[in-house]
């Protein structure tokens, strides 16, 4: 494609022949992601259905603490002795369905907000709108969710009976604290397609503003850049959630797995271990060196599984998101 | 009066109302929460004129612990404030040197440098705390503590990688400029023409990346420990003591504030054409 300019782009017929390869890399990767996640989700459902020995539960008498891996758990057990594989993938759910009810959250809010502003910058309401989208983004993310999940908390007569819906809550609030960031994207794209050569077409041949903004500024040019955003929420959600679950007061509420809150409950077995190995008997630390004492813990697999469970989940949908940025801008 | 003092006005105005929207809006929150701190015959914008006379006045009352509200923002802040900067800063420097410097001299380094960046940055902070815990042994005591932390915070939940991405898309565009291209050709060394051109995509960076470490470093206190206004607020939270937190809030709210009003102010000095007003109106 020669032709890089918006206006050109706006009626296109096809694609380019093919992708580069590093966008080719960051797509295949990224779809593989997202099909391994839909795929845990699914799974998840199975195992709820049939939970094997201990998965969510307090564990069964019989079951022991941080086994290694063997036929009965690939992955070992956690510090109670549930079964781990089954765990970690019934996480996915903690943040699967609310994550994208974060995106939907979002995207009501920021696509009405950001047309607004970018078609009509000067009048009222976008004046009003944008003041309040600057009061947003002035409350740091995390800052935004813990007070807004505190005060849920405090507001609801039994905090126990409502402990289902405060992900939700959670989500939206995430939502909510992205939309000045979409917000602002949008209506900054809108306001440049605006003076655009094809928008004063469409105006000479007489088709209606409403139209010209949503199916010529919006459909046909902005989809991208919504899809994009929509993606890195997704991602900045699993990070919220694995931190908060983690912190463990408003997260995830226990016995209900995360990977937040599987890794705050295996890291102990860990970090005890080291911090041993710090101040140790000098004949201690001949004999083992502190990676072999974890493992003889079953601890490290434990750490290890939900930290790259984090880093592959959230990588890959953020090379989705790079990958479609990098089409937007093509 | 001149355009520029007018223009800084407004700024001043703005940033003050969003302060005030959003203690509004937390405050209202507050009121009609159960436990609400109301006395009675006292109307909600009665208290609220009470607390902002607080803040001018430094009084805002007792913690739930039985201390100062004041005194504990501002011991919080006093703890929490330096590592916020210091890992702005090494971030902000560290793209500096990877994405311009590196990236003039040694291509290679600076390509698996990149890479290295862009997925140590996925790990969240939480994590990248708890392997500095485990890993370096930081100690809660001991004189690696602000040195991790100022890491951890600079690196984890995506902030090197964000600001190394601005970074780069700037210098993309700066590339094919024409005194770029000329200088090229001269063989003159192009950092020293191509750094004054960053200046303001930087500190644009650093503003809107305020808000983002003051978020960071709630979890970040937490998981290492240190009893600044994170952790402070994140307490209070837990505890139900919301009018500790509604100053806590306050305070956050205005350091980002003041942070757009900076960046808003450097643009005023740096960039004529924000000065005419015709480079459009920052959101």
């Amino acid at each position: 494609m020669t032709e890089t300019k918006q206006g050109h782009r706006h009626h296109r017929g096809e694609q380019g022949p093919s992708l580069p390869a590093g966008e080719r890399a960051l797509a295949v990767f990224g779809l593989l992601t997202v099909s391994a996640l839909v795929l845990l989700r699914l799974a998840s459902c199975f195992l709820e259905a049939v939970p094997p020995v201990g998965l969510v539960a307090d564990a069964a008498p019989s079951a022991q603490p941080l086994q290694g891996p063997d036929a009965s758990h690939p992955l070992g057990t956690d510090q109670l002795g549930r079964d781990l594989l089954g765990r970690m993938v019934v996480s996915v759910e903690a943040f699967f369905v609310p994550g994208l009810f974060a995106c939907l959250v979002a995207l009501l809010l920021s696509l009405p907000a950001g047309a607004l502003v970018g078609f009509r910058f000067h009048s009222l309401l976008a004046r009003g709108v944008r003041g309040v989208l600057t009061t947003i983004a002035a409350w740091p993310r995390l800052v935004l969710v813990v007070v807004g999940v505190a005060m849920f908390t405090a507001m609801v007569p039994d905090p126990a009976a409502w402990e289902g819906l405060r992900l939700y809550v959670l989500a939206a609030l995430v939502g909510l604290s992205f939309v000045p960031e979409l917000a602002g994207a949008l209506s900054e794209r809108v306001q440049a397609l605006q003076r655009e050569q094809f928008i004063e077409a469409c105006r000479a041949h007489g088709i209606g503003e409403r139209a010209i903004l949503l199916r010529h500024i919006l459909w046909a040019n902005c989809r991208h850049l919504v899809l994009r955003q929509a993606c890195l929420l997704f991602g900045v959600f699993i990070l919220v959630e694995t931190s908060l679950s983690y912190l463990g007061d408003y997260g995830v509420p226990p016995p209900r797995p995360s990977w937040g809150n599987i890794l705050a409950g295996m890291k102990n077995s860990v970090l005890h271990t080291r911090l041993m190995l710090i101040d140790p008997e000098p004949s201690t630390l001949a004999a083992i060196s502190p990676w072999q004492a974890a493992i003889q813990e079953g601890g490290l697999l434990g750490v290890l599984a939900p930290s790259l469970a984090i880093v592959l989940a959230v990588g890959g949908v953020l090379a989705l998101a790079e990958f479609l940025a990098r089409r937007d801008a093509a | 009066m001149n355009r520029s003092a007018r223009l800084a006005a407004r700024r001043i105005a703005g940033s003050a109302g969003v302060v005030l929207a959003s203690s509004l809006v937390f405050g209202a929150l507050v009121w009609w929460a159960p436990g609400s701190p109301r006395s009675d015959g006292e109307t909600f914008f009665g208290w609220m004129a009470a607390f902002w006379r607080g803040v001018v006045f430094f009084d805002l009352g007792r913690s739930f612990r039985g201390i100062p509200i004041e005194e504990l923002v501002l011991r919080g802040a006093a703890t929490s404030l330096p590592i916020v900067f210091a890992a702005l800063l090494l971030s902000l420097s560290l793209s500096l040197v990877v994405g311009l410097l590196l990236a003039e001299r040694l291509q290679p380094v600076s390509r698996w440098l990149r890479i290295a960046v862009h997925t140590g940055s996925l790990l969240p902070v939480f994590l990248l705390g708890y392997l500095a815990l485990i890993v370096f042994a930081v100690r809660p005591d001991g004189p690696g503590l602000a040195l991790a932390a100022v890491l951890v915070l600079a690196l984890g939940d995506g902030m090197l990688s964000d600001v190394l991405l601005r970074v780069d898309g700037e210098l993309a565009t700066l590339r094919e400029r024409d005194f770029v291209q000329s200088a090229k050709l001269r063989g003159v060394p192009l950092f020293w023409h191509l750094l004054p051109h960053l200046a303001l995509p930087l500190a644009q960076a650093a503003a809107s990346k305020m808000a983002f470490l003051l978020g960071g470093i709630v979890v970040l206190e937490k998981v290492l420990g240190i009893q600044g206004i994170g952790w402070i607020g994140y307490r209070a939270a837990q505890q139900g003591d919301f009018l500790l937190l509604l100053a806590i809030t306050v305070f956050v709210t205005a350091l980002v504030a003041f942070g757009y009003f900076l960046l808003d102010m450097l643009r005023l000095v740096v960039d004529p054409r924000f000065r005419r007003g015709s480079a459009g109106e920052p959101v």
